[in-house]
């Protein structure tokens, strides 16, 4: 035993090595630098407190705080709702699942910053505006029914070009990655017993109560997988509102994770990027503690 | 008995942990016949294989150090080149010489990131700071916060300035006379309401002139006002009226609510990328665009047949022949901590000699080079008429003007263009009063800028590392 614990880690100290020295370290550095001023060409001088009481005054960091929890809080149960639904459509078909899985896992094999250039033309361009026009012309036409004189007339927002739209824009352009997400719930769906959909028709059971009362319970574990993976992932939001809207329109999309790079990378002011990150960490640490909390009696392990 | 596979697996770590106990910068590779240095630049595309030729032709001098050895130049090109180049220095293995952008170029002196260059020009007689323009000179000198004498940080690799650039065709089909530039500010308004068009169905189509477009100077449009952005001390002056006042003037062109704002700001994002033929000017969606000397080259690359002119953008106030253009730079520095200062010193020299600028901004033999003015007062008449851009001396008479202006050269200026951008789009969107965004700008910056002085003459560079 002895023998092969000492054999286990000595295979393992390539992978423990790289550990310390590229993640643990760094980690353990940037609670050091946040309390730093440390432009990295000069020597970190040691400041105290002095970078997280600034945080606390720092309007443009609660903005991009605020806009982070927007975002994360608009993005995560609408990707969670439509992968599912997608899932279990997929699911429910009883040919051609590999290839509706296929297309849509599609848009994951495409590189960020591809689709982010893509979504930029679809819309600036007004495709997107010109798919929903017919939309808003029978609202007006109905609007008209009862106020002739008319004026004001409902078109598609400006997407990109509004600060108000700006956002959910970028939310509404994530959505087109759930397929990576969906795959997952699929591979879960499949694994439920057929038996017990059987004897929920035997005793009478509704399409929705199949759902509510055996799918998503079975699937539990994955549904709260996911969530965790979309609430890390959504705080971490930076490639697509980098090079969509470069924070823009008026600061609309300015996420945190830009805003610790804008310091770290273009301000050289490293120290006060490391305090911002160890605060973006807390948050999500949070969450996740919550997440768990919430999830203790709602998630089913079939196995326990 | 230890078998092979463990060793090889543990000695992984034992040799990383060695390589960082010697750490050692990596052998230049000199000979007793010739030494190498390493340039490292931002450039790839035809600029980039304009400056490796300009390498190569420095290579082919085979100039000599004082020991004697051959400089050879090994030129590396790379994306975010001013990053990488600060975390090498900050690592202590910098290249020997690095191309930045002249508006950062004081900051990272002021990090102590690059070494004075008046320890080899006091020492090299041949070398005349006097042959240069005064707009881009001044980019290459400053007075760090804690220094008390002006030093030469960086010189020029490709300078130039900004001028109007008007699409003939599209001037023409608008009723306007193609040969004939705006030369008000009212006549731009005049001239870009006729060369507006919408669809059928209202949508914009093209547009004549739309100032975000392509952006890179939206925090300048007070200069063309008169209107300054520091007082070249201590002050932030970023609501100066006059500043106020070309915001103002902006919000002719943004429709006539904050809906038609937000569709200008749609109708930009449609837009292809700068290098590509889907470019707003090239593309006839906009007709006329402030741009730089460069643009005559991508003018040729994506629409050759295109007819275009270039002017100076009107100025609001008098100007007595003396127009308004933002002078900006490519450079090159030396960084400190490099292992071959003086050799360095050598290939700064010879891309700033008569010889390697005009190889570099435009010789026929260097494929037209990349196309752009060289900073010294005096220009050759040969190397001007044998030049790919045809309207050069639009930008050469711009660089002379006493009203080309540089960036301020401010501690924070990254942080202050930033908030300029978007307190420009809070005001496009009509979110705020040009008073107000401005006003804003000024609050927030002017209490940064005391603070990064205060930390900056706290710190004395020399005492910075390595």
């Amino acid at each position: 035993m002895t023998l092969n614990r000492g054999k286990g880690l000595l295979f393992a100290l390539p992978w423990i090595f790289g550990l310390c020295l590229f993640t643990l370290y760094p980690l353990v550095a940037s609670v050091y630098y946040s309390f730093t001023h440390f432009s990295v060409l000069q020597e970190p001088k040691f400041v105290g407190v002095a970078n997280y009481s600034e945080l606390a005054q720092d309007e443009l960091f609660w903005r991009a705080l605020r806009n982070t929890m927007v975002y994360a809080a608009l993005s995560i149960p609408l990707s969670a709702m439509l992968s599912l639904f997608l899932a279990i459509l997929v699911n429910s078909v009883k040919c051609g699942q590999v290839l509706y899985s296929v297309i849509f896992y599609i848009p994951q094999l495409i590189p960020g910053v591809v689709a982010a250039i893509v979504w930029m033309f679809i819309f600036g361009n007004g495709l997107l505006s010109d798919v929903l026009q017919p939309l808003f012309d029978v609202l007006n036409w109905a609007r008209r029914i009862f106020d002739p004189d008319l004026k004001d007339l409902w078109r598609p927002p400006a997407w990109l070009g509004s600060a108000t739209w700006a956002l959910p824009s970028l939310v509404l352009m994530g959505l087109w990655t759930v397929g990576q997400t969906a795959f997952i719930y699929l591979a879960k769906l499949q694994d439920v017993p057929a038996e017990m959909y059987e004897a929920a028709e035997i005793d009478g059971a509704s399409p929705w109560q199949k759902v509510w009362h055996i799918t998503l319970p079975m699937i539990s574990p994955i549904i709260f997988f996911n969530t965790i993976m979309s609430i890390i992932g959504a705080f971490q939001v930076f490639t697509e509102p980098y090079i969509m809207t470069g924070g823009g329109p008026s600061r609309a999309t300015y996420f945190l994770p830009q805003y610790i790079w804008d310091n770290a990378f273009v301000t050289m002011r490293m120290g006060y990027a490391c305090a911002m990150s160890w605060i973006l960490f807390l948050v999500i640490l949070i969450l996740t503690v919550l997440a768990f909390r919430i999830s203790r009696d709602r998630v089913y392990y079939a196995g326990r | 008995m230890i078998k092979l596979p463990y060793i090889v697996f543990a000695s992984v770590p034992l040799l990383f942990a060695a390589g960082m106990l010697f750490d050692q910068p990596p052998p230049a590779k000199e000979t007793p016949d010739t030494v190498e240095i390493t340039y490292w630049e931002k450039w790839t595309g035809f600029e980039g294989e304009a400056m490796r030729a300009t390498v190569e032709l420095f290579n082919s001098k085979r100039f000599r150090n004082k020991k004697g050895q051959v400089i050879r130049c090994r030129y590396l090109a790379m994306t975010s080149v001013n990053r990488k180049t600060l975390l090498s220095i900050a690592g202590g293995h910098p290249p020997d010489v690095a191309g930045f952008w002249a508006r950062e170029t004081h900051v990272f002196a002021d990090m102590n990131a690059l070494m004075d260059l008046d320890q080899f020009i006091d020492q090299d007689p041949e070398f005349d700071r006097n042959k240069y323009l005064e707009c881009f000179w001044r980019h290459c000198v400053y007075k760090r916060v804690a220094d008390k004498e002006i030093k030469v940080w960086c010189l020029p690799t490709t300078p130039a300035t900004v001028a109007l650039h008007w699409n003939k065709e599209m001037f023409k089909a608008a009723g306007l006379d193609p040969e004939r530039p705006p030369k008000t500010l009212e006549e731009l308004e005049a001239f870009a309401a006729k060369l507006t068009k919408r669809d059928a169905s209202g949508r914009l189509v093209q547009m004549g002139f739309l100032p975000p477009e392509p952006g890179w100077w939206n925090w300048a449009w007070g200069y063309f006002f008169g209107g300054r952005l520091n007082d070249g001390i201590d002050k932030i002056t970023a609501d100066d009226p006059k500043n106020i006042a070309a915001w103002k003037w902006l919000l002719k062109f943004n429709g006539k609510d904050k809906r038609e704002a937000e569709d200008l700001i749609a109708f930009k994002q449609g837009f292809g990328s700068f290098d590509s033929p889907q470019n707003a000017f090239l593309s006839g969606k906009v007709a006329m665009v402030i741009q730089g000397v460069w643009m005559a080259n991508f003018i040729r690359f994506h629409n050759p047949h295109m007819k275009w002119g270039c002017a100076a953008m009107p100025t609001s106030f008098d100007n007595e022949g003396h127009p308004v253009t933002i002078a900006d730079m490519d450079v090159i520095t030396i960084p400190r901590g490099c292992p071959h200062p003086e050799e360095a010193w050598a290939l700064l020299k010879f891309i700033n000699s008569k010889e390697g600028m005009e190889y570099l901004c435009g010789a026929k033999e260097n494929n037209g080079g990349q196309g752009k003015l060289t900073p010294f007062k005096d220009v050759d008449s040969e190397w001007l008429a044998q030049h790919p851009h045809q309207q050069l001396q639009v930008f050469i008479d711009l660089a002379k003007s006493r009203n080309a202006v540089n960036n301020p050269k401010l501690p924070v200026w990254e942080e202050y263009q930033d908030e300029l951008k978007s307190a420009f789009e809070k005001m496009w969107l009509m979110d705020a009063t040009p008073e107000r965004a401005l006003g804003d700008v000024q609050k927030r910056m002017q209490p940064k800028l005391d603070r990064a002085l205060e930390q900056l003459r706290a710190a004395t560079p020399a005492g910075g590392r390595p």
